[in-house]
Order: C-alpha cells, then sequence, then structure tokens
C-alpha cells in the first residue's frame, strides 16, 4: 500500500525530504471519575477522533459530573451551529462552471 | 517545478503530461466535491473574492496536472488542501510576518462558557436567555467568528480554520499542512482557548448594559 504522505510531498515539492510520522495508536480507558482525564480529551471528543472505549469512558463522565456535562454540551453546541453557518458559503456558479469547463477541454 | 506559471489554456498541462491521460470524469468524482470547502478556504486565506476564486482554479490545476500521482480512493481532500496551502505559500502569502507576541500562560478550558456563567450569576448582565450557549449564538455571528481565527497567531490559524470550519480530520490537517498529528493536536488546543479568549470581547458590547439589551433584541436565524 503506498503511503500517501509520500505522494503529498511529490506533489508539493519534489526536493524535500519525506517526513513520515506514524503515530501510535493506543485505546486507553482512563479513570472516568477524573475531570481533568475527560477535559484532556475534549477536542478529540468534539472532532470524532476518540477509539470507541475512550470515548465511552468521556460520556461515563459526562454521565457523573454535571459541570463537565454543560461545557461540553456547550463546546458540542457552538461548533455544531458554527460548521452549519460555514456551509452555507458554496462556491459561485460561475466557479464551478469554469472548473468543469477546463477540465472538459483538456481531457 | 513548482514554479512553472499555468496557461490558462492549458499549454502547461499538455506539456508536464504527455503521455498520461487523465479520465476527467474520473477526475471530477474525485475532486469536485470538495470544491465548496476549498473555495471557503481559498476566501479565508485570501480575503478577497477574486484571488480566492484565481486560488482555487490554481488548486485544480495543478491537481489535475499531477492527477497521476494521486492513487484513487486515498483522501483526496487532504490532497487538494495540501496543494492549495502550498500554492498559497508560494504565490500569496504577505511577506510580513505578524510581530505580536502571545503569552501562553494560565490559558485556560471552557472560556467562553466561564464568563458567561460568571457573568450571568453575577448579576451583572441581563441575558435574554440563561443558556450560555443561546446567549452566545445570538451575539456572535459567522463573520465575527471567521474574523476572529483570521487574527490567530500565524502558528495556529490555518489548524484551528480547518479542524474547527471545515472539519477536516486531523490526519488529513496533518496531511495538508505537512505537520506531524501531535502538533496538530497542540495547536488546537492552544488555538481553540486562545480563540474563545478573542471572543469573548465580542460579546461584551451587546452585553454591557441593561438599557442596551432593549436595542440589542433583533431576532436572526
Amino acid at each position: 500500500m503506498q503511503d500517501s504522505s509520500k505522494l503529498l510531498n511529490e506533489v508539493a515539492t519534489p526536493d524535500e525530504e519525506v517526513v513520515v510520522e506514524l503515530s501510535a495508536q493506543t485505546v486507553e480507558t482512563f479513570d472516568y471519575y477524573s475531570c481533568e482525564e475527560a477535559i484532556k480529551r475534549l477536542n478529540d471528543y468534539l472532532d470524532h477522533e476518540l477509539q470507541p472505549d475512550e470515548r465511552s469512558d468521556v460520556l461515563k463522565h459526562l454521565q457523573i459530573c454535571k459541570p463537565c456535562l454543560e461545557r461540553f454540551h456547550f463546546e458540542e453546541g457552538l461548533l455544531q451551529s458554527l460548521r452549519v453557518r460555514v456551509a452555507r458559503v458554496t462556491a459561485p456558479g460561475h466557479l464551478r462552471a469554469r472548473i468543469a469547463d477546463m477540465f472538459r477541454q483538456n481531457g | 517545478m513548482t514554479d512553472e506559471t499555468i496557461e490558462p489554456g492549458g499549454s502547461a498541462l499538455d506539456e508536464a503530461t504527455p503521455s498520461r491521460h487523465v479520465d476527467p470524469a474520473l477526475f471530477e468524482r474525485e475532486m469536485s466535491p470538495h470544491l465548496d470547502s476549498l473555495y471557503r478556504n481559498a476566501l479565508r486565506l485570501t480575503g478577497d473574492a477574486n484571488d480566492a476564486e484565481d486560488l482555487v482554479q490554481e488548486t485544480y490545476l495543478r491537481a489535475y496536472r499531477f492527477f497521476h500521482q494521486y492513487e484513487v480512493g486515498t483522501n483526496a481532500k487532504a490532497w487538494l488542501f495540501r496543494i492549495m496551502n502550498t500554492v498559497f505559500l508560494n504565490d500569496y502569502r504577505k511577506k510580513s510576518r505578524q510581530a505580536e507576541t502571545i503569552s501562553y500562560d494560565g490559558l485556560e478550558d471552557f472560556y467562553l462558557y466561564n464568563r458567561v456563567a460568571e457573568d450571568a450569576m453575577s448579576g451583572e448582565q441581563a441575558y435574554n436567555t440563561s443558556n450560555p450557549l443561546d446567549v452566545v449564538l445570538e451575539k456572535l455571528d459567522i463573520q465575527a467568528i471567521e474574523a476572529a481565527i483570521s487574527r490567530l497567531p500565524d502558528e495556529f490559524k490555518d489548524t484551528v480554520a480547518l479542524a474547527t470550519l471545515e472539519g477536516l480530520a486531523y490526519q488529513e490537517i496533518a496531511d495538508a499542512l505537512r505537520i506531524p498529528i501531535g502538533t496538530v493536536r497542540s495547536r488546537l488546543s492552544r488555538g481553540r482557548k486562545l480563540l474563545q479568549k478573542a471572543l469573548w470581547p465580542l460579546l461584551a458590547p451587546a452585553a454591557s448594559s441593561k438599557d442596551s439589551h432593549f436595542e440589542n433584541a433583533d431576532v436572526s436565524d
């Protein structure tokens, strides 16, 4: 299987060294009584980057901790609302058409 | 190779790929779903609709030229964002960097929530609603938030925008910006905290006095 980050390097800057980072994906579970442990995972939680076990532990914490629940819900609500509003901006029709034409000509 | 000028007539394309035929239908299928997201990103980067359109066009041209290097079925979105970022850095970015230094001490979690909740409890502000989320959404429009993101230090701006506004996965952001995924996480964490700190004063004028509470009672959305 080809290394996609290597391909990206070739497209953008052929002369640059390829740096490939392998992130260790360990599934941890944590003491779900701990606010600190849950808050550490706030962004990963919001962006759906958590492994299922970790997500489940965050949810367990939110079940037993009202202050965290309120704050996590606030962050979630804010992010969702943002993304809905952002998605209303779309590429103008003439740009879409121009790009489609560009490739039909050269195809 | 990256410094070639791109002719709208397509001569650069012909030069670059004499014996490789790109199936336009395949290209369109893989690449066009990301047009809106790329366009918004281009607007954010260039701050100008015309420049944004040029940047999008140049990005797709370059993607077309190098399409043979793209593995069909892998992450087209990250690939396109990567190209756009490279094109932008080469062609558009202003030479002056931000001189401002930011203190990273005391970056609080849930800054916005805490300020709004404090205000509500202290009786300082007469909010229309007791829900902090509603307070924030009423007072902050999307333009204000996007502007605040674009004012973040260079280090955080792209990461915060790509994650928060365009919903790219962390690995996609890492690929697009050519940084390690750990760096994505740490920039996002600090960047979002800085963003909330920057948004709080924008709420203040609307919440500044009990009298103006009626002036600002317009209901939108």
